[in-house]
């Protein structure tokens, strides 16, 4: 009994069946009790005031980013040595999901940004190393989409993601030196070490919308991806 | 061992007879050198500040532009076909395409980095600095592209696809071979950037050969 029998597209749509409606119900009720704390019922921050609401949409979204960049390129790794022809298909719907959540971490950071620092956009490692996060996501879509032939495309795309994974502690270590170099620590971050009770709560049942979503998102589009290419398969037989 | 010179040799002869693909990277070098002073201004403190940064730009352009075209001729005219049926081990085949890429852009940049700096009114003292920050990190950008370059070759409708999948992975060497040169600049030690660009260099060199081939294989069957 072993994860991997779930690699079997039969057996991966009954559970995808099974757990989608759970994922739903999960958003649906974590997503209303996170919006309503994070809203209403959370404190203000002492410095930044209202702006810190933006965190509570913003945090996750750049977890979930990097998270499902991780996931695609283990997927990946597994899908090259195991050749489950689902990790393939998990890369392909995972893969937009990830790009949109690192835009919208991007977009909201600039919106917390302009009142809070001054400026839309500013050079800081952090949000140079989730730019160039959403640069690997973009790169990964357009390749795969680029390829006609999976098998082909799979393969292209799962050696951009390993390649990609290796160098992510080289982007973010070098953003991280490249910033402090030509900039003194006068960029105000919010990296206290401890973050109030009040805001840790709103942000973790955020959390769990954001994980709740992207699981509902990334099957459905699973789903559809499994079946489009069945339809794709039976056409090729009839022709 | 012989063998392995007496492919790099061929490879070199190929380069060598297409002076015009050559000379459009020289050109191209040279004129994005000549373009950014009237981007920025013809401040000379600017432009000798900048100099080393936008010297690595063009490089880099430059790089990118030679390597959209690396296998491409290999596949149209069936090379790459051979290539994956020959006893020699793929990977060192790969890699000696790859030394004759370097060697080409290295010629250019050999031609034209004297120029750029008196263009750019570059400070002197950074020269050593800036030679060893190309010769480091212009072989890791070569060895980056190889990689892109044999994912995108089935596709070769698409340049700008080279260019996106790539800038993620330019970035570190950009920042630590301009890092090296701005260290000196400012009266610091370069050591720490050129040792991670060659840190770069030494992962890349035995492991993207072996991707390399990978993928053209995986491209070709």
């Amino acid at each position: 009994m072993s994860i991997s029998r779930f690699a079997n597209p039969g057996q991966f749509m009954r559970l995808a069946e099974r757990l989608m409606p759970f994922c739903a119900v999960g958003v649906i009720l974590s997503f209303a009790a996170g919006i309503y704390v994070a809203l209403y019922a959370s404190p203000p921050d002492y410095q930044q005031g209202e702006t810190v609401r933006i965190m509570y949409v913003h945090v996750p979204a750049a977890w979930l980013g990097l998270m499902i960049y991780l996931a695609m390129a283990i997927a990946a790794g597994t899908g090259l040595v195991a050749k489950h022809a689902l990790a393939d298909i998990f890369c392909t719907a995972a893969a937009p999901v990830g790009a949109i959540l690192t835009a919208l971490c991007l977009v909201t950071g600039s919106i917390w940004g302009k009142p809070t620092w001054g400026a839309w956009w500013v050079w800081d490692a952090r949000l140079t190393s989730v730019l160039i996060l959403f640069l690997l996501y973009c790169g990964y879509i357009v390749l795969r989409g680029s390829f006609e032939d999976h098998d082909k495309g799979g393969k292209a795309g799962a050696i951009l993601l390993l390649v990609g994974v290796v160098n992510i502690p080289i982007i973010h270590f070098s953003v991280q030196w490249w910033n402090t170099l030509h900039q003194p620590a006068s960029v105000l971050r919010m990296n206290g070490p401890s973050i109030d009770a009040g805001m840790l709560k709103p942000l973790l049942v955020m959390a769990l919308a954001y994980v709740f979503y992207g699981g509902f998102v990334i099957l459905l589009r699973m789903k559809t991806e499994l079946l489009a290419r069945r339809i794709e398969a039976a056409e090729m037989l009839q022709d | 061992m012989t063998e392995f010179l007496r492919l790099l040799r061929f490879d070199l002869r190929l380069q060598a007879r297409q002076p015009a693909a050559w000379a459009a990277l020289v050109l191209f070098f040279i004129l994005v050198i000549v373009l950014l002073p009237f981007a920025i201004g013809p401040d000379a403190d600017l432009l000798n500040r900048l100099a080393p940064g936008l010297i690595w730009l063009a490089a880099l352009l430059m790089s990118l532009l030679a390597l959209d075209k690396l296998f491409i001729a290999d596949t149209r005219d069936g090379t790459l076909d051979l290539m994956l049926l020959s006893p020699m081990p793929l990977p060192l085949i790969v890699f000696g395409k790859l030394l004759a890429q370097m060697a080409m852009i290295f010629l250019a940049l050999a031609l034209m980095i004297l120029p750029a700096a008196l263009l750019l009114d570059m400070n002197f003292g950074i020269v050593p600095v800036l030679l060893l920050s190309l010769a480091l990190g212009v072989p890791v950008l070569v060895l980056l592209g190889g990689i892109a370059a044999a994912t995108t070759v089935a596709l070769h409708r698409n340049p700008a696809l080279l260019t996106l999948l790539l800038i993620p992975f330019y970035i570190p060497v950009l920042i630590f071979a301009v890092g090296a040169c701005d260290a000196v600049l400012m009266g610091a030690s370069a050591r720490p950037h050129l040792f991670l660009l060659g840190a770069m260099l030494a992962l890349l060199v035995p492991t993207s050969p072996f991707v390399i081939a990978a993928t053209l294989r995986n491209m070709q069957e």
